[in-house]
């Protein structure tokens, strides 16, 4: 049997569902992405092991390992994976929520984008993180700043990309929609916004991706829970080996989000008939 | 009674003049084609029969229950294939009736495919049959054939014929193909300027064989309203297939 290295790449870039016959035979097909993470581990070790930089500077990955387990052990790491999820999820699902209804609002009617537009796209403009002094005057220093700072850095990716998805809808299909005299609530969910899904399973990610750092961001705000805590703890009695463990922590939860939204878009796109790369 | 009645059909864009004064009675059950060159308005005048586009003046009568089938198939990509058939359809027999009308244009096997692995002919099949669901009086085609290949445009007129003749539709198809237009239809409309130039009758009933020799004359005809010249195509007829000779022609547009 040939192996065509090609088609294994191709078919273990897990954005769409890879054609059938593509990766058939070929178990190792899923792992050929992380080869190059697997190197830069390799060489993560070798460095630490050569002993040219010291553990305080670079822990090797094993002192990483150990600290997770230490942490786990102490019931300190699952905690704080639970508090940090939790912000996420709540500042996420609002986020969406707004960030979804506004898009739709002002991709359906002209009104809509005229209220809702411009303050978003200012609101775009601005770092979130700039928000931090002014959400702490507003909402104090508890879980309520910590989530809304999360859904505001969520609500603009979704924004913005339901409403692009939403107005780039072709007018040709909302035509037939018209001259069939399809009732409008079919046009909206049916013609409109599965036209923009593509559009806001974009955002999704985008809008992911940002959730982790206004994670990060507002847990170094007065926390006494969450990875951020962990984080600012091992910064001040320099635990190298955990700071790093809570940065190997937070890569692994943005591919995992990454991932579930991939799976996502393999579900509800199958109809694109797309590039896939070569 | 006619089944569509224009009167004094007007329509300007921006000031520009696309339709003048068209007067338009088109009978219930009857095929007609509208021919004319691009920027004839054919399209303008279907659109605003279709109440897609508003005329700046006149009178359109016309009836509630029409369909229309588009150059572009317009299938909604992220619905299957029988669900765009069905779609807006209410009722619970919707899939068993948007099954019927796949089995009509001879695409059953594919209700459950997205639109985007058809090809053309197959997309504007599936456009029919959404069209048919809708039990229309009236169907409109805009240019439907236009963008298919020589051999599935043979096949998709033959349908589209058959189809008028079973259900008994008043058909309205715009075309820039006069050999599409003399094999399926009952009168042809010469639109020219924004008007009706003249309108030609073709005898018997679509759809007609392609080498039926009296259609073309009749090609050659609508050509000439059209202003299209071709010295010679008498003694050419002599040798040459009517039909070869005609499609060799048609392209006005």
């Amino acid at each position: 049997m040939t192996i065509d290295v090609d088609a294994v790449l191709v078919a273990s870039s897990e954005r769409v569902p890879a054609p059938a016959g593509r990766a058939s035979g070929n178990l190792l097909a899923p792992f050929t992405p992380w080869l190059s993470t697997l190197a830069i581990l390799l060489l993560w070790t070798a460095v630490s092991a050569g002993g040219l930089i010291g553990p305080r500077a670079l822990p090797s990955p094993f002192d990483v390992l150990a600290a997770a387990w230490e942490l786990t052990a102490n019931g300190r790491l699952p905690a704080a994976l639970v508090a940090s999820l939790a912000r996420v999820l709540a500042g996420t699902a609002l986020g969406l929520v707004l960030g979804l209804g506004a898009g739709l609002l002002a991709g359906y009617y002209r009104v809509g984008e005229m209220v809702v537009d411009r303050p978003l796209q200012m609101l775009r403009a601005v770092p979130f993180n700039a928000l931090v002094p002014l959400f702490i005057v507003a909402f104090g220093i508890g879980e309520l700043m910590k989530v809304s700072l999360i859904a505001v850095g969520v609500l603009v990716p979704i924004y913005l990309n339901t409403f692009a998805g939403v107005r780039n809808v072709d007018s040709k299909l909302v035509e037939v929609g018209l001259v069939y005299r399809v009732p409008q609530r079919l046009i909206a969910s049916k013609i409109l916004f599965l036209g923009a899904l593509p559009s806001i399973l974009t955002g999704l990610r985008f809008s992911l991706a940002i959730a982790w750092i206004a994670l990060v961001t507002s847990e170094t705000v007065n926390t006494n829970a969450g990875v951020g805590y962990i984080l600012a703890q091992a910064q001040r009695f320099v635990r190298t080996d955990q700071v790093f463990l809570c940065i190997v922590i937070y890569a692994l939860l943005g591919i995992l989000t990454d991932y579930l939204v991939r799976r996502l878009e393999g579900r509800l796109l199958a109809w694109r008939k797309s590039y896939d790369g070569r | 009674m006619p089944d569509i009645r224009l009167q004094h059909v007007s329509k300007a864009f921006d000031g520009t003049a696309v339709l003048r004064e068209v007067d338009l009675d088109i009978a219930e059950g009857s095929f007609v084609a509208i021919v004319g060159k691009s920027g004839s308005g054919k399209s303008t005048l279907l659109r605003i029969i279709a109440g897609l586009e508003k005329a700046s003046a006149g009178q359109i009568e016309t009836t509630d229950r029409l369909a229309v089938a588009f150059q572009e198939a317009r299938l909604l990509p992220w619905l299957s294939v029988v669900d765009n058939v069905s779609f807006g359809l209410e009722g619970r027999d919707r899939k068993k009736v948007a099954l019927d009308a796949l089995v009509e244009v001879g695409l059953r096997a594919k209700a459950d495919v997205w639109p985007l692995t058809l090809s053309g002919g197959q997309a504007q099949r599936v456009s029919l049959a959404r069209a048919l669901v809708r039990k229309p009086e009236v169907l409109l085609l805009d240019e439907p054939f236009g963008a298919l290949d020589a051999l599935t445009k043979l096949d998709m007129q033959n349908l589209v014929g058959e189809l008028w003749r079973a259900h008994g539709w008043t058909v309205v198809m715009v075309t820039h193909d006069v050999d599409e237009a003399v094999r399926l239809a009952d009168r042809v409309v010469v639109l020219g300027d924004g008007t009706v130039q003249e309108i030609v009758p073709v005898p018997g009933t679509g759809p007609r064989d392609p080498d039926d020799p009296a259609l073309a004359p009749l090609a050659g005809r609508l050509l000439r309203l059209l202003g299209v010249p071709f010295a010679g195509r008498r003694s050419l007829e002599l040798e040459t297939s009517p039909t070869r000779l005609a499609s060799s022609l048609s392209p006005v547009s």
